[in-house]
C-alpha cells in the first residue's frame, strides 16, 4: 500500500511542475508587464527610462527560465504577487474568496453527490423502468444546459419571477445578519442547488452504469440463490461494489465543477473566486487570474492524488497491478 | 483514464466488418441503426434546422445582426421584430440567427483543432510508446488537471477578448479525452496482425500511423468530434457569457445571454436573452442525442 502511495505521488510531481510552467508561460505572454501597467495605472505617460528603471527593478528583462525560477522562488514561499489594480497581495485576496466559495461549494457538491448516488442507484437496480428513463432524461438535459443558463434560469424564475428566495449576495454583503446562520440560509438555497443538480447530473448515469454491472456479477447470483432478503443484496453486494469507480468518476469530474462554480458565482453575485476572476478578468488583473487559475489547478490535481489513493485503498487489485 | 480504454476495446472491433459492405450499403445499415433512437432523429432534426438556417442567415434574418436601431428599442416579441429588440434596438431573432453563424465557427475551428492536436499526440503516444509515451502523458496529464474553463479565461484574457482568439484558445485545451482514446486506440492496434503485416513488408512508420491506423479509428473521431462540438459550443458560450470570447457586439449565443447579468435587464426584458438559452439548451442536448445514436449505431 505505501509503495502505491508513494508512486503515486512520485507520478504528481511532474505534473504539478507542468502546472506551474503552464501558468507562467501565460503570465509571461501577458501584453505589458507589471512595469507598464504600473505606469499606466498612474495616469502617466510611460517614459522609456522609467520603464526600463522599473524593468530593471523587477528583473523583467532576464531570459524567461530565470524569471520562472525567480517566480517559482517566490511561489514557495507562498508569495503569488500583488494585486496590479489594489496593489494587494494576492495570496491575502484569494484566501479570503477561497473560503467564501468553499462555503457553497462543498455543501452542493455533497448534495449533489447524494443525490447522483440514491438516483443512479435506483435507477440503475431498475434499468429501463419509467423511473430510470425520467432520471437519465432529466440529467441529459442539466448536462445539456450551461451553469451559467441553469443558474440564471433558477434566478429569473425562483428570485423574479416568484421572488421567494434572494437573487444573490454572501456573507460580506449582509454584514451583521451574516451572524446567524438562519438568515443566510435563504442566500444559499439558489446556488447550492444548482451547482448540486450540475454535479449529481455529470456523476448520474457513471453510477447507474456502475450498478447495472455489478447486478449481472456472479456474486450477485450467488447472494439472491442463498436467499438473502433483496434489501441486503442491494446495500452490501450491489451498492458497495458500485461505489468503487464512481469515487474516481466524482472526483475527476471536480474540474467541471470548479468551472460551474466560476459561472455560477458570476450569476449570483456570490463574491467568492468566481466573482473575484471575473472582476479580475474585466480588469486585467493577470496576477490574480493567473493565481487563481494556479490555485484551482493545484487543487483538482491534489484531489485526483487522492481519488487515486482511495481507489487504492478501496479496491486492492489496483495497488497490485 | 481507466474507463475510456474500456470504450476503445469495445468498439476497436468495428473495422473488419465494415470492409465487407459497399457504401451505399452501409449508409442505410446505419440509418436504420441510427433511426432505431427517436431522440437521434428529433437531435438531428434539431441540427439540421439550426445549421441550415446559420448559413441562410441572410435568407432568413429580416435585419443585419448589428443594426442599432434607438427609436425601437426594447421592444417585446411581436410583428415587426419577431423576437423583440434589445436595448439598442437591434433585432434579438435577426442576431440569433446570425450568431448561429458566429457560434457553430468557433466551434467548428475549436473542434478541428483539438482533433488534430488530440490525434497526433494520442497516435504518437500509443505507437512510439518508450520516452516520448512517457513525456506526452505528462503533458496530457497536466493540461487535463487544469479546469480548462480556468485556463481558457486566464488566456483569454491575456490575449484579449476576440472571435478568433476564442476559437484557438478552446481548441489548445480541448484535447486531453481525444489524444488519450488515441493512445489507447494505437496500442491495441499496434498489436493487430494487419498491423504487424504491414511493418513486415516495410511500410515506413508514417504510412503505417496514417494508412492503417488513423483509417481505423475514423469513427471514434467522428462520435468525439460530435461530442467535442458540443464542448465547444459550450466553452465559446461560457467565456462570451463572461465576456472574454467573442466580443460585443457581434451576437454569439454565449455573447447574448451575457445581457442578462444585468439583473434589470434580467427582470424586463427575458426576450433578449432566454431566446439564445434555449437554443444553446437545445442545441447541447441534441448534439448529445446525436452522439449517442452515433456511438450506437457505429458500434454496430
Amino acid at each position: 500500500m505505501w509503495r502505491y502511495i508513494l508512486q503515486r505521488v512520485l507520478i504528481f510531481i511532474p505534473t504539478l511542475f507542468g502546472i506551474t510552467i503552464i501558468s507562467f508561460v501565460v503570465i509571461a505572454l501577458a501584453p505589458g508587464d507589471a512595469a507598464t501597467a504600473m505606469l499606466a495605472e498612474g495616469g502617466e505617460i510611460a517614459k522609456a527610462a522609467q520603464l526600463a528603471d522599473l524593468r530593471a527593478k523587477y528583473g523583467l528583462d532576464d531570459p524567461l527560465p530565470i524569471r520562472y525560477a525567480r517566480w517559482m522562488g517566490q511561489l514557495l514561499r507562498g508569495n503569488l504577487g500583488t494585486s496590479l489594480i489594489d496593489s494587494r497581495p494576492v495570496s491575502d485576496t484569494l484566501a479570503h474568496t477561497v473560503g467564501l466559495t468553499l462555503e457553497f461549494t462543498i455543501p452542493a457538491f455533497l448534495v449533489g453527490l447524494a443525490l447522483a448516488l440514491t438516483l443512479g442507484a435506483w435507477s440503475g437496480f431498475r434499468p429501463l423502468s419509467q423511473f430510470d428513463r425520467i432520471v437519465t432524461f432529466g440529467s441529459m438535459i442539466v448536462i445539456a444546459t450551461p451553469s451559467f443558463v441553469l443558474a440564471l434560469l433558477a434566478l429569473y424564475i425562483l428570485a423574479v419571477r416568484v421572488p421567494i428566495l434572494p437573487s444573490g449576495g454572501n456573507r460580506d454583503m449582509l454584514g451583521a445578519d451574516a451572524t446567524h446562520l438562519v438568515n443566510r440560509l435563504p442566500y444559499f438555497v439558489l446556488p447550492v442547488t444548482t451547482l448540486a443538480l450540475l454535479t449529481a447530473a455529470e456523476i448520474i448515469r457513471y453510477v447507474r452504469d456502475s450498478v447495472i454491472d455489478v447486478c449481472s456479477e456472479d456474486y450477485v447470483r450467488t447472494a439472491r440463490a442463498k436467499g438473502l432478503a433483496e434489501r441486503l443484496v442491494l446495500a452490501r453486494h450491489i451498492l458497495r461494489n458500485s461505489m468503487i469507480p464512481i469515487i474516481t468518476i466524482s472526483t475527476l469530474r471536480l474540474p467541471i465543477v470548479v468551472n460551474g462554480a466560476i459561472l455560477i458565482e458570476t450569476v449570483f453575485g456570490w463574491g467568492g473566486m468566481g466573482s473575484r476572476i471575473a472582476l479580475a478578468v474585466s480588469q486585467r488583473d493577470f496576477p490574480i487570474i493567473m493565481s487563481a487559475t494556479l490555485v484551482t489547478g493545484i487543487a483538482v490535481l491534489v484531489s485526483n492524488l487522492m481519488a487515486d489513493i482511495l481507489y487504492g485503498v478501496a479496491d486492492p487489485r489496483i495497488r497490485q497491478g | 483514464m481507466r474507463a475510456a480504454t474500456a470504450v476503445v476495446n469495445e468498439e476497436g472491433g468495428q473495422s473488419d466488418q465494415a470492409i465487407r459492405y459497399g457504401t451505399r450499403y452501409r449508409l442505410r445499415e446505419f440509418w436504420i441503426f441510427f433511426s432505431r433512437d427517436p431522440w437521434a432523429v428529433v437531435g438531428l432534426t434539431v441540427l439540421v434546422v439550426v445549421i441550415t438556417s446559420a448559413l441562410a442567415a441572410p435568407l432568413i434574418a429580416p435585419y443585419g445582426p448589428i443594426e442599432p436601431n434607438f427609436s425601437e428599442a426594447r421592444q417585446p416579441p411581436g410583428f415587426a421584430h419577431l423576437l423583440g429588440t434589445d436595448v439598442a434596438g437591434m433585432d434579438v431573432f435577426s442576431r440569433l440567427v446570425y450568431g448561429s453563424r458566429v457560434s457553430l465557427a468557433v466551434a467548428a475551428v475549436a473542434v478541428l483543432i483539438s482533433t488534430t492536436l488530440g490525434a497526433s499526440i494520442g497516435l504518437a503516444s500509443g505507437y512510439y510508446g518508450g520516452w516520448i509515451d512517457a513525456v506526452l502523458q505528462r503533458v496530457t496529464e497536466v493540461f487535463a488537471s487544469f479546469p480548462t474553463l480556468m485556463l481558457m479565461i486566464a488566456l483569454a484574457a491575456v490575449l484579449g477578448p476576440s472571435t478568433q482568439n476564442a476559437m484557438i484558445i478552446i481548441g489548445v485545451f480541448a484535447w486531453t479525452p481525444l489524444s488519450r482514446l488515441m493512445r489507447g486506440q494505437a496500442l491495441s492496434l499496434r498489436e493487430r496482425d494487419f498491423i504487424i503485416a504491414a511493418e513486415v513488408i516495410g511500410c515506413r512508420e508514417r504510412r503505417i500511423i496514417s494508412r492503417h491506423i488513423l483509417v481505423n479509428t475514423v469513427g471514434l473521431l467522428v462520435v468525439n468530434a460530435v461530442y467535442g462540438i458540443r464542448s465547444a459550443i459550450l466553452a465559446e458560450a461560457s467565456l462570451s457569457f463572461l465576456g472574454v470570447g467573442v466580443p460585443q457586439p457581434t451576437p454569439s449565443w454565449g455573447s447574448m445571454v451575457n445581457f442578462a447579468t444585468n439583473i434589470a435587464y434580467l427582470q424586463l426584458m427575458p426576450w433578449a436573452w432566454a431566446p439564445s438559452a434555449i437554443l444553446l439548451i437545445a442545441v447541447i442536448a441534441s448534439i448529445g442525442f446525436v452522439g449517442d445514436g452515433l456511438a450506437r449505431a457505429l458500434r454496430r
